[in-house]
């Protein structure tokens, strides 16, 4: 098959493999779309999706459609995404508080396509028996500190904490820390009996996404958020009823194919849009 | 250097008419270079008016304070500028005029006369504007108060933990390769923070506002003169939660500060054309040559 589409990622451009946002935006689109691949340099492409990364020279010169992808509000660490963005057809996000943001800047089409999930990657879930014993958090090591605030209520019901991180540093209120690798992860997670994800409050948590949900999710693992649901979640006919719930839930709305159809409408509506202007 | 300007390497009497000489409150403090600097020169013109141009302010209260007590005037900000406005006049005695960059300048010297900066505004490039917040005062030297330094430090601790913002500071985070490079990174900067006190009419705030940027500036030195808050540029108290709180709105509100941004460089044409600050720079050494030729 021949590849008209290619991702630019983050992970590529910055030679950091394993970034969790071009997997989740690039890398599991790319398992499901035959025309699309990570981009390869010299090599010519109808259509170039800038994931995360901003490399104006390159996106004046590229003729093809150009698409920004965003999963930060990258331009409050001072990025310029302005001129890139008026050099751009369309921009994608991975939340629609930061499209409403982006919106503000520019006319261009701006268009949520929220992070999703490959069930190829997560194809197994969770059986539920017995009272929890142990919850787990995963994500960067930098964002632990949001666990801080579950400490106690943890303690009170007796859980156990494994944290799955890139261990700089691991996080030393765990009862365990486990390094994050692919190939590890799922039985690593469905190794505990819930997920812990406390609300990141942080002024810009309103950006980020709930990948870490649907991908706990996907494993069959209910996520509590707050005490009510920790205290909720010790009981398992409590787990496994939440856990069908939104099983459903993902396979019906987080199936990153969606994001794929998604991507290629927004690139057929701007094909569209290119050849009228050349008429 | 624009062509019509030589370097000399040294004074010549006989050869010119008038001297034009920079002074500021360094110069009151014989351990500071520009001091010794300003005394030499000065010894050597004495054929020709003087005009000086004083970019200071009697604001320097890390070393003032110290200089009043040592005179016997007491040790406080107010007696250190009653020491700097005694030892200025005296350091300028027998020149023929003191030029000052701001209103509350001359007030705070008690004399001199202003001679508001001016620029061409076709040197100044209102660029599409990339959303970010950027600033442009002195890394060291006259300590924090004068360019704001505290202000400027304790603001951005505040956004970046209240807000989860980064601002970026020219000349520090962010160099410019030359004059061009600036022109066009200050041109598509979204808003320009300005925290100085005692800086008179700093001419970085007026690049912004020629460049279309969004002005947040403390009021000091004739701001609130010609900025209306939140019509051509916004006033902010000296007071951090105030400064991070009105530069966190604006990364909210782009659009409206693309408005307030044009109105800005509208003021900026009006208020600080070149045209103004050669009329009145003429006018001014017409002025001193006629008397001296009387």
């Amino acid at each position: 098959m021949n590849k008209t589409t290619a991702f630019l990622t983050f992970a590529k451009w910055h030679q950091r493999p394993g970034t969790g946002s071009s997997k989740i935006r690039a890398e599991w689109l790319i398992n499901h779309w035959s025309e699309a691949e990570v981009f390869v340099q010299g090599k010519e492409y109808k259509v170039i999706i800038f994931q995360k990364t901003y490399w104006l020279e390159y996106v004046k010169k590229f003729k093809g459609i150009k698409i920004l992808d965003l999963a930060d509000p990258d331009y409050l660490d001072t990025v310029p995404i302005k001129e890139i963005i008026d050099n751009c057809d369309a921009v994608t996000t991975s939340t629609e508080a930061l499209a409403e943001a982006i919106r503000q800047f520019t006319d261009k089409p701006v268009l949520c396509i929220p992070d999703r999930v490959d069930l190829d990657v997560y194809n197994v879930q969770k059986e539920h028996k017995g009272r929890a014993k142990k919850v787990c958090w995963f994500g960067y090591s930098h964002n632990a500190k949001l666990l801080d605030k579950v400490i106690l209520t943890l303690k009170k019901y007796n859980l156990k904490l494994k944290v799955i991180s890139n261990f700089r540093p691991p996080y030393q209120k765990a009862n365990e820390n486990v390094k994050f690798e692919e190939e590890t992860f799922n039985e690593n997670v469905l190794d505990c009996d819930f997920m812990v994800l406390p609300r990141d409050d942080r002024p810009r948590g309103k950006y980020k996404s709930n990948n870490k949900t649907i991908i706990s999710q996907a494993l069959g693992m209910p996520v509590a958020t707050n005490p009510q649901e920790v205290k909720r979640f010790l009981d398992p006919e409590e787990r496994k009823k939440e856990a069908e719930l939104r099983l459903k839930e993902v396979r019906e709305k987080w199936d990153v194919r969606l994001s794929v159809k998604s991507y290629q409408d927004l690139i057929n509506r701007r094909d569209k849009n290119k050849s009228n202007n050349r008429v | 250097m624009p062509k019509h300007l030589n370097r000399v390497t040294h004074y010549e009497k006989g050869k010119y008419d008038l001297a034009i000489l920079h002074v500021d409150q360094q110069c009151l403090l014989s351990d500071l270079g520009k001091s010794v600097l300003f005394k030499e020169v000065r010894k050597q013109i004495t054929d020709i008016p003087i005009i000086v141009v004083n970019h200071g302010t009697p604001t320097y209260p890390e070393r003032f304070n110290q200089c009043a007590k040592e005179a016997g005037m007491g040790e406080s900000e107010q007696a250190g500028i009653e020491w700097a406005r005694k030892e200025m006049k005296k350091l300028l005695e027998g020149i023929d005029a003191m030029v000052v960059n701001s209103y509350q300048a001359a007030e705070e010297w008690g004399w001199g006369i202003p001679i508001i900066h001016g620029l061409d505004p076709d040197e100044w490039w209102d660029l599409p504007k990339e959303p970010r917040i950027v600033t442009f005062i002195s890394p060291g030297g006259m300590g924090n108060k004068y360019y704001g330094r505290l202000l400027f430090g304790e603001t951005r601790n505040i956004l970046r933990e209240k807000y989860g913002m980064e601002l970026v500071w020219i000349g520090e985070e962010k160099q410019c390769k030359d004059w061009d490079d600036y022109r066009d990174f200050l041109g598509r900067s979204l808003i320009y923070f300005n925290p100085t006190f005692g800086s008179p009419m700093p001419r970085t705030r007026t690049e912004s506002l020629m460049s279309g940027c969004c002005v947040v500036t403390t009021k000091y030195h004739d701001a609130d003169k010609f900025i209306k808050d939140g019509v051509n540029g916004f006033l902010i108290k000296n007071n951090p939660e105030d400064a991070a709180k009105r530069l966190a709105w604006c990364m909210e509100h782009y659009q409206k500060c693309i408005e307030i941004g044009k109105q800005g460089r509208k003021t900026a044409i009006e208020k600080f054309h070149i045209s103004r600050f050669k009329n009145e720079w003429m006018e001014l050494i017409n002025k001193v040559l006629t008397k001296n030729n009387e």
